[in-house]
């Protein structure tokens, strides 16, 4: 079992009455890319700006690389978040940024422009920050991230408003710095598609509770699988695949076959009974159909 | 919290509103004394008016506003912003953090006292002449007048961290404003000698009554000079200096538990 960067035990918050994160115990190893989903208002954000000390739990703990209490606020110095929006300093070019971050760490300001490449940032642009897209934005933030150091990253929502170029962009720099520089990152989402492009580890939250935290392996061994089949007779290829017991649907005349089959079985069977397969698609479940499923578990 | 200093001071040259404020403090300060050199001929007022004119800007309706409105602007931008979440983020803690606004609004304060003071004196000695014999009592009125205006830099820094946003400023001005009028007037009543002994005790007390009790002559026995010497008494200085430790420790006190207890933006 890896090391555990960031854990929560029984936590709480409260706003007036009502438990917004209610109870959730989590943990995050070191080296995963920790995809937190849950819809809006489910209390992904609020466990976030706990996490960023931000706010404070109204009830359990949390520990960042083992430490807790008073000592929270210096391992934050190895953690980063972007939580909700960037956070920038609208005045500031990108580089003036940066460097004003590294000051406020008490770090070498000279380094600023090294992190803006890295996020494919012009150091030499004087425009102020206030100015930039919100993707320049997002990367702008990654690079302060970058400026820290930080060997765990929080980011809550990093793709939200960016159009399709910007989420890939965002996805590979994420990737990259995982994969290369060894970051750990909590990120949530609610845009399952980009999340499951990404994540190796989920935990599922719904009206404030931890409904479920598993693997990216586990997940893919429960969810569900199927086929796509096209047939020369789909009626006919419907009965046979019924007769040998396999569940099966004829949908937009297609024929949809639930559950796992051996293929190459089930062609030859197909075959010999004179139906020729025009394109056999697999089809695997989505994560949101596993959210899905659980959310209505949990209702 | 050198680190977060260092980073308040690079964040405060960047910000151009405070460099605006200090160009419209200037403008400010060559109408008051330029249309007062207009109107009396060059050197032609007394040196009573002369000291009154000079005094009247380092009131807190004048000054005051100026100061409030830099601090408030410094810091409800950090949290408009959000960039207060930058110096959590990098690890300060709350402490550090609402020492740190402390310090820096006490640096603002001492940067436009400080030129405000020098800025009018080289206008009035251009324009209006010299003090004559009253540079002592506005000496004197100066030093009396830095408790006050920590007091006041307090509670401008307290405003502005409790309410966490730009509003402040316009909370800052309404305050000094309502504050500083009835300043003047409990002033005015104890210049003229109607006041009674709860507006004596106000006016020796609260910050803004003693500004402009400082900069009317309202306080201390009116202007002294000309031979006659303001009476300065150790029970009016000690009120003064209470009075503004008990306002600067309310500010500071409240305004810590306010920034620790409240969520951040």
């Amino acid at each position: 079992m890896g090391e555990i960067l960031f854990q929560t035990h029984a936590l709480c918050k409260n706003y007036n009455g009502k438990n917004v994160v209610d109870n959730v115990s989590l943990a995050v190893k070191k080296g995963d890319i920790y995809g937190f989903v849950g819809l809006n208002g489910a209390g992904k954000t609020t466990l976030m700006r706990m996490a960023a000390g931000l706010i404070r739990p109204t009830a359990g703990s949390l520990s960042l690389f083992g430490a807790t209490g008073d000592k929270l606020d210096e391992a934050r110095r190895k953690t980063a978040s972007i939580i909700e929006n960037p956070v920038f300093y609208p005045s500031m070019s990108g580089r003036e940024n940066v460097a004003a971050y590294l000051g406020l760490l008490g770090k070498d300001k000279t380094k600023a422009a090294e992190y803006l490449r890295t996020v494919r940032l012009d150091p030499q642009s004087p425009k102020k920050a206030r100015s930039f897209s919100l993707g320049m934005k997002q990367r702008l933030s990654i690079a302060m991230a970058l400026a820290a150091d930080a060997e765990l990253l929080f980011l809550d929502e990093p793709t939200n408003g960016l159009d399709p170029e910007g989420m890939y962009e965002i996805r590979e720099l994420l990737k990259y710095l995982n994969k290369e520089r060894g970051v750990t990152i909590f990120i949530s989402s609610h845009i399952l598609s980009e999340l499951e492009k990404l994540a190796t580890t989920y935990g599922f939250i719904h009206y404030g509770r931890l409904i479920k935290e598993a693997t990216l392996h586990e997940i893919e061994a429960s969810m569900y699988k199927g086929y796509i089949l096209e047939a020369t007779d789909n009626a006919l290829a419907h009965k046979i695949m019924s007769d040998a017991g396999v569940a099966s649907n004829i949908i937009d005349g297609t024929l949809a076959i639930k559950g796992d089959i051996n293929v190459s079985e089930a062609v030859a069977k197909l075959s010999g009974a004179g139906v020729a397969v025009l394109s056999l698609t697999a089809k695997h479940a989505e994560l949101e159909d596993y959210f899905r499923n659980l959310i209505g578990g949990a209702q | 919290m050198k680190s977060l200093l260092k980073n308040d001071f690079y964040k405060m040259h960047k910000e151009k509103a405070h460099w605006i404020l200090l160009i419209v403090l200037s403008g400010y300060m060559l109408l008051t004394i330029g249309l007062m050199a207009l109107i009396s001929d060059v050197g032609g007022l007394g040196d009573t008016l002369r000291t009154y004119v000079y005094l009247s800007t380092m009131d807190s309706s004048n000054l005051g506003i100026f100061i409030a409105l830099s601090v408030s602007l410094y810091i409800g931008n950090d949290f408009r912003n959000r960039t207060v979440n930058l110096k959590i983020l990098a690890g300060h803690s709350r402490l550090k953090i609402f020492f740190g606004y402390m310090l820096i609004s006490l640096i603002i304060f001492a940067v436009f006292f400080v030129y405000n003071a020098l800025f009018c004196a080289g206008l009035s000695y251009l324009f209006l002449g010299g003090f004559g014999d009253y540079l002592k009592d506005i000496l004197i009125r100066m030093a009396l007048m830095l408790p006050p205006y920590l007091a006041i830099t307090s509670i401008a820094t307290f405003i502005s961290m409790s309410l966490k946003s730009v509003l402040g400023i316009v909370m800052n001005i309404v305050v000094i404003m309502v504050l500083a009028t009835l300043g003047s007037i409990v002033a005015m009543l104890s210049a003229f000698g109607v006041g009674s002994g709860i507006i004596d005790f106000i006016t020796a007390v609260v910050p803004y009554t003693v500004l402009s009790s400082l900069s009317t002559g309202g306080l201390f026995g009116g202007f002294g000079g000309g031979g006659e010497e303001t009476i300065f008494t150790l029970d009016m200085i000690l009120k003064n200096v209470i009075g503004s430790a008990v306002f600067i420790a309310g500010a500071v006190t409240g305004g810590y538990f306010v920034f620790k207890s409240r969520p951040l933006t």
